[in-house]
């Protein structure tokens, strides 16, 4: 009685054709790169093992330096490594275009890098001295950080730098700490820096309208757009080969978005920028406050620098005392680009209002919050691809 | 039949193009009762006229259900505590099992069970919970092919991936049986948390668990495999 009547098998014709189909259904999926993968996992994430066996103070600070945060995750940075000196270089080929016309994300990415770097030196028992370009003539020299024996310094922020990673979920709708303008405050060290804290009830509407009033703009500009969504990563694939790039798994968005965004193909530009606005009006303008470090609006480079090396600083303090970081960059991007092409100064009008002191110039918004979830590592290119 | 009499054959041969997917629900119909058939043996006594009682009454399940749990953030700062909630949604795959409780005097009532275990991932955080559960529910078997259910479940589902956002629940299934083979259960509960994720964050700590709540939305699809029941 249980034994299947002969004629109820798949006859072998049929076996065949499923054999042909799951082949080309894998060759598909191979060519498409749409194939789920679990995140956070393989080569491209290596480098959050830090510093793995390394003790050379000199390596343990570079190992630092390109697990700073930075825009796009473009990493556009290389090093040149001494035992008694590190040069830290801008790697042009790495910008993100009309993003950022004006190099502003660039230099603050590498101020991040060196803040990082500075702080791995001094807690593997060197002391530093850090020049900001020092070489006129060499314009992608951007600071040379001299290296001597010291005693180690013991900071905090050493153990969290392979921790620290942007927060793009949703926050707690919670107040901030009284007592954290304050300790922000402390960590503003560089003279030229200030630091606004946005968290009356007005100042984050108006921050959270005008950031998706931003995101909308920088979506209706088809250069803008193509240029950021050029670094996107789709597959598994694209991550191990560049390491770089904004990934889905660090997007914030839900384990089921991230599993059917994997399991399909590379989405279109569009596509890419709805689930943005959306992540935008929703979870990424969840936040305790706003906050926004400006230069004077002199707008120089050396200034960028020093506005990457707070940023670096407060995330790390941040993440070390349970609190999530994300910058929120639309609206100074958008600011770099009506500059760029004589726009009418929308965002920049905005800004200006926000920070309330004349003669400032946006150069870092954030967010900072208590977070629902954990933050995923991004991917990194590994020591040896970064340096000279 | 008049009407049809009338048709032509040029209406009539399109006629038969338009009948054939009419023929293969039927087919379809044909197999769904011949299974369900299969399965009312196993499972209930044939009603609405009385008949004994079934020789196989357990009865293996596979169940697909989707529902909602919410979450709770609780943050202290200075003192105060700020909650925050959000809503996740769920899906899990079950085996179960149909077992008898009581039959009644009259044979179109009786209680009940079923017993599962599941597993599903969260949709937002992409963990894996387990679904156990026991549904005791009172049956009524309104048409040969139509049963209503209704009654009290008591279950836990466990996070396997943080097993502190584990949950207690106590649930009102309530469902309709299809030629006693599958069954549509809607199944709205209270959830207890049973533990929660501490840390301290700057000015105070921070604590996420699942919410004590009424979650209205849960709906499961279940075939009940007469053909191995016993």
């Amino acid at each position: 009685m249980s034994e299947h009547p002969r004629n109820a098998t798949i006859p072998r014709r049929d076996w065949l054709k499923l054999v042909v189909a799951a082949g080309g259904l894998l060759v598909l999926r191979e060519e498409t790169g749409c194939s789920y993968y679990s995140g956070e996992s393989g080569a491209a994430y290596a480098p959050w093992d830090f510093p793995g066996g390394e003790t050379r103070p000199e390596m343990i600070a570079a190992l630092a330096a390109i697990l700073a945060a930075n825009a796009h995750n473009a990493q556009p940075w290389a090093l040149n490594v001494t035992a008694s000196k590190i040069d830290l270089h801008a790697d042009f080929t790495r910008d993100t275009g009309t993003v950022d016309g004006l190099l502003r994300e660039m230099y603050i990415s590498l101020g991040c890098a060196l803040e990082n770097l500075v702080i791995a030196a001094r807690a593997s028992g060197r002391a530093v001295i850090v020049a900001l370009l020092p070489d006129a003539a060499d314009t992608s020299l951007v600071a040379s950080v001299s290296l001597a024996p010291a005693a180690p310094s013991g900071d905090p922020l050493f153990r969290v730098i392979a921790s620290r990673h942007t927060n793009r979920g949703r926050y707690a709708d919670a107040p901030p700490s009284a007592a954290l303008l304050p300790a922000l405050q402390a960590l503003v060290t560089e003279p030229n820096v200030q630091l606004t804290f946005l968290t009356s009830a007005g100042d984050k509407a108006s921050f959270r309208t005008s950031t998706i009033d931003a995101t909308n703009a920088f979506n209706a500009d088809a250069q803008m757009s193509s240029d950021s969504n050029s670094w996107y990563r789709q597959s598994a694939a694209d991550i191990l080969q560049h390491r770089d790039g904004i990934t889905l798994d660090c997007s914030g968005d839900s384990a089921f978005t991230k599993f059917w965004g994997k399991s399909l193909s590379r989405p279109s530009d569009a596509t890419a920028n709805s689930y943005w606005l959306a992540s935008t009006e929703g979870d990424q303008t969840t936040a305790s406050a706003f906050c926004i470090l400006s230069s004077p609006d002199t707008n120089l480079h050396s200034d960028q620098l020093s506005v990457g090396r707070v940023y670096q600083r407060i995330h790390l303090w941040a993440v070390n005392e349970g609190l999530a970081l994300q910058p929120l960059n639309q609206m100074a991007e958008r600011q770099d680009r009506e500059q760029v092409l004589g726009l009418p100064p929308q965002s920049t009008t905005v800004l200006n209002s926000l920070i309330g002191v004349p003669g400032r110039r946006a150069q870092m918004l954030f967010r900072v919050g208590y977070p629902w979830d954990a933050a995923p590592a991004s991917p990194r290119r590994p020591l040896p691809w970064v340096l000279m | 039949m008049g009407r049809r009499a009338r048709e032509s054959p040029a209406t009539a041969a399109v006629g038969a193009h338009v009948i054939r997917p009419r023929t293969h629900a039927a087919l379809a119909l044909v197999v769904l009762s011949t299974f369900a058939a299969s399965s009312a043996r196993a499972e209930e006594p044939k009603t609405p006229s009385p008949a004994p009682a079934p020789a196989r009454p357990w009865v293996p399940t596979v169940s697909l259900g989707m529902g909602s749990f919410d979450e709770r953030l609780r943050v202290r700062v200075d003192g105060s505590d700020y909650d925050s909630y959000r809503s996740q949604l769920r899906m899990f795959l079950a085996l179960g099992v149909s077992h008898p409780i009581m039959h009644l005097r009259d044979e179109r009532f009786w209680l009940d069970g079923h017993g599962s275990i599941g597993l599903g991932p969260t949709f937002q955080t992409g963990h894996w919970q387990v679904p156990i559960r026991e549904d005791v529910t009172f049956a009524y078997a309104a048409t040969h092919w139509l049963t209503l259910r209704a009654g009290l479940g008591f279950g836990v589902t466990v996070d396997a991936t943080e097993s502190c956002r584990s949950f207690a629940e106590i649930g009102i299934p309530i469902s309709l049986t299809l030629s006693r083979a599958f069954e549509l259960v809607y199944r709205p509960m209270l959830s207890m948390p049973l533990g929660s994720e501490s840390s301290p964050v700057f000015g105070g700590d921070r604590e996420l668990s699942t919410r004590l709540a009424v979650l209205p939305f849960e709906v499961t699809l279940r075939a009940r495999i007469g053909a191995l029941a016993w």
